[in-house]
């Protein structure tokens, strides 16, 4: 076995073996998350928020009764569906744009004449979803792509030449609910998440263990003092944190959907390489932090800035959207950005938002890294003899 | 020549930790570093290993500058620092291993390195216990074999013995002479001048950032021939006092530990200091004259009393 693998497992085993560490990378967030999840079930974040939208939506349908369409209304009368959404049916697409103007509804959704028709046959045509850009537009844009994925795999089905939507409409609503209040958030589902991106964040606090043990304890000097490159022990022993970050993670996880039930979404891969990515920047910043600063200063500065973090996320309290200069923060704090990548994937929103915010998360990695990099060259790490 | 330390200057800003030091350490010799907190050895270990540079100088180590061959260099060396060094979460089989991998071992030579040096510590019986289950004489044993585990031509032991108890002192000043017998130099730091005159076959005085004196311990004894050493217990005595005893003729040095008082002069000053004593109304309990040990070198050369600041 190369000596680096050794230092990595070395690494592994020595957190494994920490009681008080294992005990904050799992019990901690575990019964943080129980705790919140239960006892804040009733002014729970989800429910509050549903409770709170009154999403009003225009629909122009001029497709004369066609099948397509019909099932759509159908869609919109369903007990899920009405419990969020207000529909408001209006002649004519210029009507419900002056509605929309003067923010009577949130959302305008045309059908055009002859949609069914062609979607019968088999032909593409568009059908219309006019948001004013508001959460709840958003929920109307949403429901309808989710409506219409469904017609579209009809459509395919009936380019190949199996016109079923001629004999039968399928049951979209009724067979296949779209879970509508299964995707709201309740507490645990909302608090599995947050308390995850925080508890990911306190990974720091391995990347600044790692220089302080390396450079000011005893035993940091005596490795120093082995015929082994520093920076090769220094790798491997983040490497080895790392992954036991990673490992953390993946446990929480199905601790959080197995045991707790929270939703976690149906992308777990995603969800997995998100706070793997989180953790790699938080062990960073751990590492910088600790190179730039006295262990003291790094020690205050990384115990108090977590929790700060964890509340301009919203990962205590949700947080009001409308804020600029928190919008601003939230778009570089690596803990935002990875929690709303998750909530996107979780609750099927702006994929290109969340792509926006996955760039600004490389973009965060890549600037610590840098900071990092000549942190390391500032000690000498680099170089075998000091 | 194992170790070759030529003129060697090592500041911390204003602060001279090492002030034109040389010194010459042979093949096979158990060397003793002598001095009290501040007086530079810990500075000197670190600039031998690479843990920190120097302002001027040389160091040639197994013939060559660190610089130039240091991977192959600290190959050939042990280290057994004075705080314990090792991983608690670890098995003491583990941490051996660990090091002896850090060292360069592997394969069957790392099995039988591991092996011996935890026999050596008498450890090999406890291989699978954790350190944090070891009493801190056990600890220290384990500190050692971490070292030792790649057989190393140069082993320095900084304060191997601090705070243990005396069944572990002896088990580590026998395993040092053991050591040494196999071929081992070994450079070893103390304050404890018993152990360095029991053990170390050269010994040189460190203060200040330079060696003050250095040789056998017969060779350094020779230094104050002829001096005597008058030990006075007595019941208190004031500093007024002390001072004057200090202006008796002859007297070189003076210390004070508790009650009693410590006395080297260059010839027999009894009759002067007892008068003294007495006409300062102190109540004296009990009188011992000395010839010189390792200490009173230390003292006379120094003014200082050793372990008072070491500790």
């Amino acid at each position: 076995m190369s000596i680096f693998i050794s230092i990595v497992l070395t690494s592994i085993k020595r957190n494994i073996r920490d009681r008080k560490n294992v005990i904050f990378l799992l019990l901690f967030p575990i019964l943080l998350t129980f705790i919140l999840g239960n006892a804040l079930s009733s002014v729970d974040v989800g429910n509050e928020a549903a409770a709170s939208l009154h999403t009003k939506l225009a629909l122009v349908n001029q497709d004369d009764n066609g099948m397509v369409s019909k099932q759509y209304e159908q869609f919109l009368k369903s007990k899920e569906i009405k419990d969020i959404v207000t529909t408001r049916p209006i002649s004519t697409i210029n009507n419900a744009r002056i509605q929309l103007k003067q923010e009577n509804v949130d959302a305008i959704v045309y059908i055009p004449k002859g949609f069914s028709y062609a979607i019968e046959n088999g032909k593409s045509k568009q059908m219309q979803v006019i948001v004013s850009g508001n959460t709840e537009g958003d929920i109307i844009k949403d429901l309808t792509e989710s409506f219409l994925s469904r017609v579209k795999s009809h459509v395919v089905l009936a380019e190949m030449g199996k016109h079923v939507i001629d004999t039968q409409m399928p049951p979209i609503i009724y067979d296949h609910p779209l879970k509508v209040s299964g995707k709201l958030p309740k507490a645990i589902d909302y608090y599995a998440v947050t308390m995850l991106i925080m508890i990911i964040m306190y990974s720091a606090n391995l990347g600044k263990g790692l220089v302080a043990n390396f450079h000011y304890s005893s035993l940091g000097s005596r490795i120093r003092t082995l015929p082994i490159h520093p920076m090769k022990f220094f790798l491997g022993q983040a490497v080895g944190e790392l992954l036991t970050v990673a490992a953390q993670i993946v446990i929480l996880i199905f601790f959080f959907k197995f045991a707790f039930h929270a939703n976690l979404g149906d992308h777990m891969t995603h969800l997995i390489l998100t706070c793997f990515l989180l953790g790699l920047i938080t062990i960073l910043i751990g590492i910088a932090f600790s190179l730039w600063f006295n262990p003291h200063a790094a020690d205050r500065i990384l115990n108090i800035q977590i929790p700060i973090l964890t509340f301009l996320a919203g990962g205590y309290v949700k947080l009001p959207d409308s804020n600029t200069l928190l919008n601003f923060l939230q778009n570089i704090m690596p803990n935002a950005l990875a929690q709303s990548i998750i909530f996107q994937d979780i609750y099927g929103r702006h994929n290109a938002q969340g792509i926006h915010e996955l760039i600004n998360l490389f973009i965060c990695l890549v600037v610590i890294f840098i900071i990092v990099i000549v942190g390391l060259r500032r000690k000498k790490y680099g170089s075998f003899c000091k | 020549m194992i170790i070759d330390v030529s003129n060697l200057v090592k500041r911390y800003n204003d602060f001279l930790a090492i002030d034109h030091m040389s010194l010459q350490i042979k093949d096979g010799e158990i060397f003793g570093l002598l001095g009290p907190n501040g007086a530079g050895k810990t500075t000197l270990t670190k600039t031998l290993l690479g843990l920190c540079k120097y302002d001027s100088g040389s160091i040639k180590l197994f013939g060559s500058e660190l610089i130039e061959s240091e991977k192959k260099i600290k190959e050939r060396i042990g280290l057994v620092p004075q705080d314990i060094a090792i991983y608690d979460e670890l098995t003491a089989i583990e941490n051996v291993q660990l090091f002896g991998k850090l060292y360069g071992l592997s394969g069957s030579q790392l099995k039988a390195g591991v092996k011996e040096a935890l026999e050596f510590t008498g450890l090999y019986k406890l291989k699978d216990k954790s350190p944090s289950q070891f009493s801190g004489g056990m600890k220290r044993r384990l500190n050692i074999a971490c070292a030792i585990v790649h057989k190393p031509d140069l082993l320095i032991m900084d304060e191997p013995t601090v705070g243990i108890d005396p069944q572990s002192r002896n088990y580590i000043l026998e395993s040092v002479n053991k050591l040494n017998k196999q071929g081992c130099t070994i450079i070893y730091i103390s304050h404890y001048m018993e152990e360095v005159a029991a053990i170390c076959s050269q010994i040189a005085i460190v203060d200040k950032g330079r060696i003050i004196a250095q040789g056998t311990k017969e060779e350094l004894a020779k230094l104050i021939e002829g001096d005597q050493v008058l030990l006075i217990t007595v019941q208190s005595v004031d500093f007024s006092t002390i001072e004057k005893l200090e202006k008796v003729p002859m007297v070189k040095d003076i210390t004070l530990n508790h009650n009693q008082i410590r006395i080297i002069s260059s010839d027999s000053v009894i009759n002067q200091v007892m008068n003294l004593l007495i006409s300062n109304d102190v109540q004296i309990n009990k009188i011992v004259t000395n010839s010189p040990s390792l200490e009173d070198v230390f003292l006379t050369l120094t003014g200082r009393a050793l372990r008072e600041e070491s500790n």
